[in-house]
Order: C-alpha cells, then sequence, then structure tokens
C-alpha cells in the first residue's frame, strides 16, 4: 500500500542536510539521546519511560490484588498496602497515563501539522528530564523506609489524593508525603512546560493551509488537553506548596487540630483533579479519531461536532470538581449544582460515541489491531460514561461513594478508556517510527486478553461496590459475600498482565523481524504518512501546502460528485503537492542543535528536592545546577 | 477474514452475555450480603436504591444499543476479501448529530428531576426526629453519645465504642465529627455516607424499618498503624424498639452497659 510521493529527491536533500549540519552532528548512539531536541526521539524516550513505569504501577496493582484475592490476608501489612496503592494511583495516573499521552502529543504533533519540530526543542527536553528525574525521585521513596528487603518501605501511603489532614506530620510522620509531594510538584513542571510548548507549536507552526479546521482531531484533543495543563498545573502547585508549608514549615493551612481547613485541600486538589480526568482521556479520543476513520476507509463523521464537543468538554471539565465530594457536607444547593453539572458534562461525551459508531457505519472496515483497540476504546468506555452518570444521581452517590464502584467507573474509562486508546496507537504508529510493523496475530492476543482480563477485573468491582465495600481496605470479612467477586477481580488482574506480556515480546520479535512499514502502510490520511518511515530528523524535506482536513488522503483519492473516493493518478498529484513556497531548494532547513543544558537544568530540581528532605545544604546546590543549566541554554552558541 | 469475523463476534457476544449477568445477579439481589446497597433495610437507603436504578435502567438500555450498533456494524461493514472498492465517503449530518445531542440532554433531564429532589430532601433533616445521636471518628474508633438521656455531670450518655444503637421506625438524625483525619460515617443498608470532619459538624438522618442489626464501616481512607485501620474501623449497627432504645439509653445514664447492651436487638 506503500505509495511513494512524487517530486522530491530524499537523497539529494540528506545531502544538503549534512553539508548544512556538518558531519559531527551527534545524532546516532547513546549519548545522542542525552542532548536530543528532536520531537521523535523525546517522544520516543516519553513512551518508552512511561511504559517502564507502567510495568512498576502494574506490579503495584498485582500486589494488591494478590492481597485482596480472599479475605482476612496478610501478604501485605496495612501499611505496605497502603504504599502499594498510593503508588499505583500516582504512577499510573503522573508517571504513566499523562506522559504516554504527552509521547503521543511529542511523536505526532510537528508530523501531523507539518512542522520540523516543536515550537521550543530544548524545553521539549527539558520537559522529559524533569518528567523522569520527577518520577524516579518519587520512587527512590520506597528505599526510604528502612530495609527494603525486610518490607520497610518508606513509599508515600496516603492515597494518590492524600487527603488533609491525613497528610499532616502528626498522622504520616515518615518521608514519604514528603517525597510524594515534591516528586508531584517537579512533575508539574513538566506538564506545565509541555502545555505551553504544544500550544505554541499548534497554534503558530501549522504548515500553510492548515487552518484550525483542518487540524487532525488527534491534534485539536492536543490543544485542549494542553490547555487544560497550563491551568490545572498551578492549581495543584499552590496545593503541594500549602501542605509542603504545613509539613516543612510549620504551617496550618489544612492542620484541623490547630483550626486549618481539610476541606480547603479537597477543593483544590478536585479543582485540579476533574480537568486532570480529562487530561488523561483526551489524547485517547484524539488517537482513535484517526485510527477509526483510516481502517472505516472513510473521514470522521462530523468532524466539527467531535471538535467542539472535546472544546466543551474542556471547558465543563472546570465545573464538575465538586461531585468527588458530595459526602462531605456540602449542602444541598452545592450538591444540586455539581449533580447537574455532572449530568451536563455527559453529553458532549456522548456526541462522541455516536460520531464514532457513524464514523465506522456504512465503511469497510479492516479490523487490524490498532482497529480492535479503538473499537474496544468505545465498547469499554461506553460502560465507563455510563458508571459515571449513576454518580451524578447525587443521593445514589452517598451509596457510591468511595465505594469499590467508583474504583470500577474510573477504571473503566482510564483502563477501557485512556489505556485501549493508548495501546492503539501504539499498534497505529508504531510502525511510522520505527520503520517496521508490529505483528497483526500477536496484536489480536494481545487485545483479546487484556479485554478479557479488564472485564474480569473490573466489573466485578461494580459488584464489589454495590456490595458495600468500601475502597482502600486492605483486608476483609469472610461473610459479606466479597470473596468470589475479590477472587476473579484477583485473575482477571493476571490476564491483564499476561496480556502486557504479550504486547511486549510483539514489540521485540516485531523490531527483529516486523514487516517493512513503508512510509503508509494503512492507506492513512494524515500527513505523517506522506513521509519516510522513519521520519528523517527534518521531517519534511518541503514543508506541505495543506489544502483540507486529511490533507494527505485527498492527495491519494478525489470524491466524485456521490461522494466515491477515486484515486488520483499518479501525475496529478505533483501539482497538489509542489505548489508550496519554500519548495526545497536545498538550503534553509534550520535544525535546533543538541544540547545538554536541559539534562543540566532538569537535575537541579530533584536536587533541591532531596535539600528539603533531607539537608538544606542541598539547596544551594540544585539551585546552582539549575542556574547553571538555564545560563548554559540561554547562552548557548547556536550552530548554524 | 470472515472466519476471524465469526470468532470476533462471538467473544464479543459472550462477554458482553457475562458483562450483562453480573450486572444483573446483583440488581435482583441474587447476591446479598450484610453490606449490600441494593437490599435496602431503612427508608433512606431505599430511595438512594430507586434513584440508582432509576439511572441504571435506561443506562443499560444505552449500553445495549452502543454495544448492539458496534456488534451491528462489525457484522455489516466489515471488508469482505477481494473489495476493493472505497466506501462513500460521508462527512456528517448535522441533523442526525443535533437530534443525538438533544436526546440524551432530554433522557438526562428527566433523570435530573428526581435527583434534586433527593438531594433536597436527604439534606434537609426532617421536622420529625425520633433521636439524635453525636457520632464522633477518630482512628480508628467510633464512639457514639445520645443527647436525649443526661448522664449525672449533664453530658450526654455515651455507649460503648463501636456499638451505635437506634430506634426502628423512628428518624433519626447524627451530628458528625472527626477528632483527627477524615473518617466517613456509613451503614450501607440503611443508608448512604457522611464524611466525619474535623472542625465540622456535618448532619444526616437515616430510618431503620425494623429492629435488627447492621454493620457500619468507615468509608474515608484514615491510614493504619500496626494491624489497625482504617480496614477494621467497623462498628455494630442495633435497632431496637423505642422502648428497648429507651432503656438502653436509661441503663447508659444509670452505669450499667453492660447490662442493658446484652440485650441489644430486641
Amino acid at each position: 500500500m506503500a505509495r511513494a510521493i512524487p517530486g522530491r529527491s530524499p537523497v539529494t536533500m540528506a545531502d544538503a542536510l549534512r553539508q548544512a549540519r556538518g558531519a559531527g552532528e551527534p545524532y546516532r548512539g547513546i549519548w545522542s539521546w542525552f542532548s536530543t531536541v528532536d520531537h521523535k526521539k523525546i517522544g520516543i524516550m516519553y513512551g518508552v519511560a512511561a511504559f517502564l513505569f507502567f510495568l512498576l504501577g502494574g506490579v503495584e496493582a498485582l500486589l494488591v490484588r494478590i492481597q485482596l484475592a480472599a479475605p482476612n490476608q496478610d501478604f501485605l501489612s496495612p501499611d505496605q498496602y497502603n504504599a502499594m496503592f498510593t503508588m499505583h494511583g500516582t504512577t499510573m495516573i503522573f508517571l504513566v497515563v499523562m506522559p504516554l499521552g504527552v509521547a503521543f502529543m511529542n511523536l505526532l504533533i510537528p508530523l501531523m501539522i507539518g512542522a520540523r519540530d516543536v515550537a521550543f526543542p530544548r524545553l521539549n527536553a527539558f520537559s522529559f528530564w524533569v518528567f523522569l528525574l520527577g518520577g524516579l525521585f518519587l520512587n527512590v521513596s520506597f528505599f526510604t523506609g528502612g530495609n527494603f528487603f525486610k518490607g520497610e518501605l518508606g513509599a508515600p501511603n496516603t492515597g494518590w489524593y492524600g487527603y488533609a489532614p491525613l497528610t499532616e506530620n502528626a498522622f504520616s510522620p515518615g518521608n514519604g508525603v514528603d517525597f510524594w509531594m515534591l516528586g508531584v510538584q517537579i512533575l508539574g513542571i513538566a506538564s506545565l512546560a509541555g502545555g505551553f510548548n504544544f500550544i505554541v507549536t499548534i497554534l503558530n507552526l501549522r504548515a500553510p493551509g492548515m487552518s484550525l479546521f483542518r487540524m487532525p482531531v488527534f491534534i485539536w484533543m492536543s490543544l485542549v488537553t494542553s490547555f487544560l495543563l497550563i491551568f490545572a498545573m498551578p492549581v495543584l502547585a499552590v496545593a503541594m506548596f500549602q501542605l509542603m508549608f504545613d509539613r516543612l514549615f510549620g504551617a496550618n493551612f489544612f492542620n484541623a487540630a490547630a483550626g486549618g481547613t481539610p476541606l480547603l485541600w479537597q477543593h483544590m486538589f478536585w479543582i485540579f483533579g476533574h480537568p486532570e480526568v480529562y487530561i488523561l482521556i483526551l489524547p485517547a479520543m484524539g488517537i482513535i479519531s484517526e485510527i477509526l476513520p483510516t481502517f472505516s476507509r472513510k473521514p470522521l463523521f462530523g468532524y466539527p461536532f467531535v471538535v467542539f464537543s472535546g472544546i466543551a468538554i474542556g471547558f465543563m471539565s472546570w465545573g464538575v470538581w465538586a461531585h468527588h465530594m458530595f459526602t462531605t457536607g456540602l449542602g444541598a444547593a452545592a450538591n444540586s449544582a455539581f449533580g447537574v453539572s455532572t449530568i451536563l458534562i455527559s453529553v458532549p461525551t456522548g456526541v462522541k460515541i455516536f460520531n464514532w459508531l457513524a464514523t465506522m457505519w456504512g465503511g469497510k472496515l479492516r479490523l487490524t489491531t490498532p482497529m480492535y483497540f479503538a473499537i474496544g476504546f468505545i465498547a469499554m468506555f461506553t460502560i465507563g460514561g455510563l458508571t459515571g452518570v449513576t454518580h451524578s444521581a447525587v443521593p445514589s452517590d452517598y451509596q457510591q461513594n468511595d465505594t469499590y464502584y467508583v474504583v470500577a467507573h474510573f477504571h473503566q474509562v482510564l483502563f477501557g478508556g485512556a489505556i485501549f486508546g493508548i495501546f492503539g496507537g501504539i499498534y497505529y504508529w508504531f510502525p511510522k517510527f520505527t520503520g517496521k510493523m508490529l505483528h497483526d496475530g500477536w496484536g489480536k492476543v494481545n487485545f483479546w486478553m487484556m479485554l478479557i482480563g479488564f472485564n474480569l477485573t473490573f466489573q466485578p468491582m461494580m459488584v464489589l461496590g454495590i456490595l458495600g465495600m468500601p475502597r482502600r481496605i486492605q483486608t476483609y470479612p469472610d461473610n459479606l459475600g466479597w470473596n468470589f467477586w475479590n477472587a476473579l477481580a484477583t485473575v482477571g488482574a493476571f490476564v491483564i498482565a499476561a496480556s502486557v506480556l504479550v504486547f511486549i515480546y510483539n514489540v521485540i520479535i516485531s523490531l527483529r523481524n516486523g514487516a517493512e512499514a513503508g512510509n503508509d502502510p494503512w492507506d492513512a490520511r494524515t500527513l505523517e504518512w506522506s513521509i519516510p518511515s522513519p521520519p528523517p530528523e527534518h521531517n519534511f524535506d518541503e514543508i506541505p501546502v495543506v489544502h483540507s482536513v486529511d490533507d494527505f488522503w485527498h492527495r491519494k483519492y478525489v470524491e466524485d460528485p456521490k461522494g466515491r473516493p477515486v484515486p488520483v493518478p499518479a501525475g496529478a498529484a505533483v501539482a497538489t503537492h509542489q505548489d508550496g513556497r519554500d519548495g526545497g531548494h536545498g538550503h534553509g532547513i534550520h535544525m535546533p542543535s543538541p544540547s545538554y543544558f536541559p539534562l543540566i537544568s532538569a537535575v537541579g530540581l530533584p536536587t533541591i528536592a532531596f535539600g528539603l528532605i533531607y539537608s538544606y545544604a542541598l539547596i544551594p546546590v540544585g539551585v546552582i545546577i539549575l542556574a547553571v543549566g538555564l545560563y548554559g541554554w540561554v547562552l548557548e552558541p547556536v550552530s548554524e | 477474514m470472515s472466519h476471524r469475523g465469526i470468532w470476533l463476534r462471538r467473544v464479543l457476544i459472550g462477554s458482553l452475555l457475562l458483562g450483562t449477568l453480573l450486572i444483573f445477579s446483583s440488581c435482583s439481589g441474587i447476591v446479598s450480603g450484610g453490606q449490600n446497597t441494593l437490599a435496602p433495610e431503612g427508608s433512606v437507603a431505599g430511595r438512594q436504591r430507586d434513584l440508582f436504578l432509576l439511572v441504571v435502567w435506561p443506562a443499560a438500555a444505552i449500553f445495549v444499543l452502543v454495544e448492539g450498533l458496534i456488534i451491528l456494524i462489525i457484522w455489516r461493514f466489515h471488508h469482505r476479501k477481494g473489495d476493493d472498492t472505497l466506501p462513500r465517503q460521508v462527512h456528517g449530518n448535522p441533523a442526525l448529530e443535533i437530534a443525538w445531542t438533544i436526546a440524551p440532554a432530554v433522557l438526562l433531564a428527566i433523570v435530573a428531576v428526581p435527583t434534586l429532589a433527593g438531594v433536597v430532601t436527604l439534606g434537609a433533616t426532617p421536622s420529625k426526629i425520633g433521636t439524635t445521636v453525636n457520632v464522633s471518628a477518630a482512628r480508628w474508633v467510633w464512639s457514639f453519645s445520645y443527647p436525649d438521656v443526661k448522664d449525672s455531670s449533664g453530658q450526654p450518655v455515651t455507649g460503648p465504642p463501636n456499638e451505635l444503637h437506634i430506634p426502628a421506625g423512628q428518624n433519626v438524625e447524627f451530628i458528625i465529627t472527626s477528632q483527627d483525619v477524615i473518617h466517613s460515617f456509613w451503614i450501607p443498608k440503611l443508608g448512604g455516607k457522611t464524611d466525619a470532619v474535623p472542625n465540622r459538624q456535618n448532619r444526616m438522618w437515616l430510618k431503620a424499618d425494623r429492629p435488627g442489626e447492621y454493620s457500619g464501616q468507615c468509608a474515608e481512607f484514615c491510614g493504619a498503624l500496626g494491624s489497625e485501620g482504617h480496614a477494621t474501623m467497623r462498628f455494630r449497627v442495633v435497632v431496637q424498639t423505642p422502648e428497648a432504645y429507651r432503656a438502653y439509653l436509661q441503663g447508659l445514664a444509670s452505669g450499667s452497659p453492660q447490662a442493658v447492651a446484652n440485650q441489644g436487638g430486641n
């Protein structure tokens, strides 16, 4: 299916590049990864790091499920159990689903909008290093509680949402909460830098002709996600700073014993926390909005509706935070208002589901692995959406709040939704960035195991919640009818784990012996498929000129008056493609230079954080590292 | 492709059936247990159950519709071997899209009415209150005191820890607070939960249908120390006839709580 794009001579371009950049450019070899500012390499590093954290968070989940497999077990002590569910939640949200979304944004935004890189390539590298070091910093806490190998874990154990005043020194005297609040603070810096970078990139670096409403839906969802990031992370940062002042400097923001306000924490956390849910799910929605049209062989049904509903979700996500707090005694007025806003936000979500179904309707579905995952997303996310609506019936939520019903609900959204979408995205774009196809047969084994494991794990949790099982208990009595469902959920968790092993196996064999991808293995619609796989460092030899949504598709096919696509004759595409302005005269491809300074700057942050926990003497060291990094960054000569 | 398609459909239908079975088995009360929220023993829990089911049934209908459409679409529109043509390129249909925006909005508006009514009813304490109980949570103990009857020093009488007594058939008001971190007061069979927040008094009311024993449990994570912790912060609820309840309180006032507690549950 690979189609050569006529009208260019890549060899000449590559030669021109080599001349322009000098032969000593460290684009290959291990060290190049530490200094790279290439959005593709950074995206790959984001993806790989987040996937390793995914394995870690998965192991934590398995330990939790082993402990809960039967009543009255003591496989884990209460403290260990609490550390496990805290680190599972924190890891999966901040170190897995968010950075996996960011990985896709990094890889795809420049390619989909026809740009050579993001707007601030070194800031992009800085985001990644801050994320990686922040994640490692958070996990170092496991080893700070005494002898790790005797099970003395220093990890935070107050939940990923860290409700005050449990997080205050009086109730959490160890360092765990310090690692948590400072680690999340560091990760927030990475998210903020990324958010600004993506917004500027999308708004300013689009190829000629790519107006906002010619952008792929994934780009739209990335834009909404980025705006949510830059507005949500500061709220979390303020809350974390307040907690830091409480814990380290004796302030009393949340300290009830001294007259502080524990509920203030909940408001601030969830004003961040609910937009965060959409930060996690919108990129996955964007991914499947690209996959479904490609394999249905039809354009997305109602592109403007899908885009506007995504924007609507972005706005409305700011008005639903208190539905996490219905049982805290907000009063009837607030509970009614937030119940209604929660009902409302389900409308734009429902619209998307019907638009996706209509995209498939009347198509000729090629049931490849990415398509399996995309359809799986719709099927499973629908369940999560519907259980979400049951929470908006406020009095009914008084029963479900803090039970396994809620655990089931958000895993339906974040696993059935986000993770299925992300896996679909990996199967879909893996060929673009590695040049190799992932094996389709193993991909389908991966899909079915994951689907079955997912349903075995999380649907029993709905039943458990209805049967009155609260969250975050490490043991439960024998006589409440919970045993069978818990055992089932544990079996399901291991099926999911096995499906992930199948995925890893598939990646390994496909990298070794996978079929060659070619430029456009799926006969796809967006610009990234118009260039080689993997793409050259500068992405596009010539910046494309865009004439419509799915521009690349329309270079390949035109529609006759009845809406039937007709392949474009080979010669015609040249004209379409070549009316560009800077049509590649061998000069003017300016690529950013590699730099170690983003990495150096990033090292400063965890150093400061260690200083806050262990010895203030480290703080100036961290500040100096940060300052040296930033000065070097600013003053570094640009190779031209 | 078609062979694979058959398999896909079989497994998909199988998992759908399993899912529906799970949901229905729990809804219809085949599974029962000491904290089953769908087998309520009090009017508040009953109302919450009704509201839950009111949302669950339309949700189940939409679930069946969407999953059914997915199966239908895969069956009708999957690519057939040897077919190299492309489908008609439909870009959208505004009328249809407006319709499927408005339809769920209308459906949800219908759900909103009983929701708001429920919030108001359960939020306000009823005018006729049978008795009031002060609930105080601390890691990891529930304390219950009863302002209806005062002890010799003029304080509300206090029962043994982790044991709550209330009269059957009467509205009972709870005034809930915490001594340390946030906890949540919950008796699943009798009604939903209300958080116990330090420096704050939250109010909630319940009404138990008949005398009996129920279990209650802390529903907000409150940490652990050694083997004690959030999971073990459970309490026993003894619903008595109003007469037995009065006698229990008098017994507490006269300082022989144990003797009276033993007749609990009558």
